[in-house]
C-alpha cells in the first residue's frame, strides 16, 4: 500500500512537471512571459484527478497498446476539458491546444515509461540468468 | 551447498532442516522451492479430482471466472479464485503478471519488450505469456528478494 501511495505521488508530480514545461513552451509560442501561481495548483489538481482516474481505468487491460493509449488520452482529455471549463482555461488557450498539450504530455510520459520498462526488463533477465547459473552449478555438483 | 540425506524409519513425513550462516537469495530460492513441493493445489480434470504440487505448476490463468492450472503438458481446472491462489502461493514463488495470470517464477526463463510496448514472458517449456507493465514491478520485487 505504501509503495502504491509513493508511486502515485511520484507519478502525479512527474506529470505535473511535464505539463508545466509543455504549458511554458506553448505559452512562449503564444508570446506569453509568465504563468499564474493558481495555474500551477490547478494543474496539480488536474493531475491528481487524472492519476485517481487511472487507478480505475487501468483495471481494464487490453492486449493492444493503441486501445490502452486511446482510452488513456480520452480520460486525460475529458478531465482537462472539465477542469478547463471550470477554471476558465479556454479564455486564454483554445480547447484544441489544451488537447494537443495532453497528447504531447502523454507522449513524453510514455517515453519515460518505456525507459523504465526496459530497465526493469534488463534487471529481471539478469536476475533470471543468475538463478539459472546457480541451478546449473548445483546440478553439476550433484 | 552440501546436501545430506538421512533415513529415519520412525518419521511419518519428510523433515527438512536447512542450516545456514546468513540469510541470502540462494536460501530464499531454496525455501520457496521446498515450500512449492509441499504446497498442494486441489484441481480436477475432466473425470476426477486431482491434487498437484505447486512446484509442478507453470502458470495459473483465470478465464471467464474459471481458474485453470497449467502443468508442463496438461491443463486442469482449480477450485479457488485467482486472488485466493495468489495469496496461497506467493510464498512458493508465484507472482502475478497480468490481471488474469499468475506464473511460477521458478519456471520463468526471460522477459522481453515487444515493439508495441507490450511485454512477453517465456517459460522453461517455451510457452509465452503476455505481461502487463503494471505487474512488471512485482516480478522485479520477487526477484529482488534473491539478494
Amino acid at each position: 500500500m505504501k509503495r502504491l501511495i509513493l508511486i502515485f505521488i511520484r507519478n502525479t508530480f512527474l506529470t505535473t512537471g511535464i505539463t508545466l514545461v509543455v504549458l511554458g513552451v506553448v505559452a512562449a509560442l503564444y508570446g506569453g512571459s509568465s504563468i499564474f501561481v493558481r495555474t500551477i495548483f490547478e494543474n496539480l489538481g488536474a493531475n491528481i484527478c487524472l492519476h485517481l482516474a487511472f487507478m480505475v481505468t487501468r483495471r481494464f487491460e487490453s492486449k493492444y497498446f493503441l486501445i490502452e493509449a486511446a482510452a488513456d488520452i480520452a480520460v486525460i482529455a475529458g478531465i482537462c476539458l472539465l477542469f478547463g471549463a471550470y477554471f476558465g482555461w479556454f479564455s486564454s488557450t483554445p480547447a484544441g491546444v489544451v488537447v494537443l498539450m495532453v497528447v504531447i504530455t502523454y507522449a513524453i510520459s510514455s517515453a519515460f515509461q518505456v525507459f523504465r520498462v526496459r530497465e526493469d526488463t534488463r534487471y529481471i533477465n539478469a536476475k533470471l540468468k543468475q538463478r539459472a547459473n546457480l541451478r546449473r552449478e548445483h546440478a553439476e555438483v550433484k | 551447498m552440501r546436501i545430506k540425506k538421512q533415513r529415519d524409519a520412525k518419521l511419518k513425513e519428510i523433515e527438512v532442516l536447512v542450516r545456514y550462516a546468513q540469510e541470502n537469495g540462494e536460501l530464499r530460492q531454496l525455501l520457496s522451492i521446498i515450500q512449492a513441493v509441499d504446497t498442494r493445489i486441489r484441481c480436477r480434470d475432466e473425470y476426477k479430482e486431482r491434487i498437484v504440487n505447486a512446484a509442478d505448476v507453470f502458470y495459473i490463468e483465470s478465464v471467464d471466472k474459471k481458474t485453470f492450472v497449467y502443468l508442463k503438458q496438461e491443463v486442469l481446472r482449480a477450485d479457488g479464485r485467482l486472488y485466493q491462489l495468489k495469496e496461497e502461493l506467493s510464498a512458493c514463488g508465484f507472482v502475478q503478471i497480468s490481471k488474469s495470470c499468475l506464473i511460477n517464477i521458478n519456471v520463468l526463463e526471460s522477459v522481453r519488450t515487444l515493439l508495441n510496448s507490450r511485454m512477453e514472458a517465456t517459460l522453461s517449456n517455451g510457452e509465452r505469456l503476455f505481461v502487463t507493465r503494471k505487474y512488471l514491478a512485482d516480478i522485479r520485487q520477487a526477484l529482488q528478494e534473491d539478494r
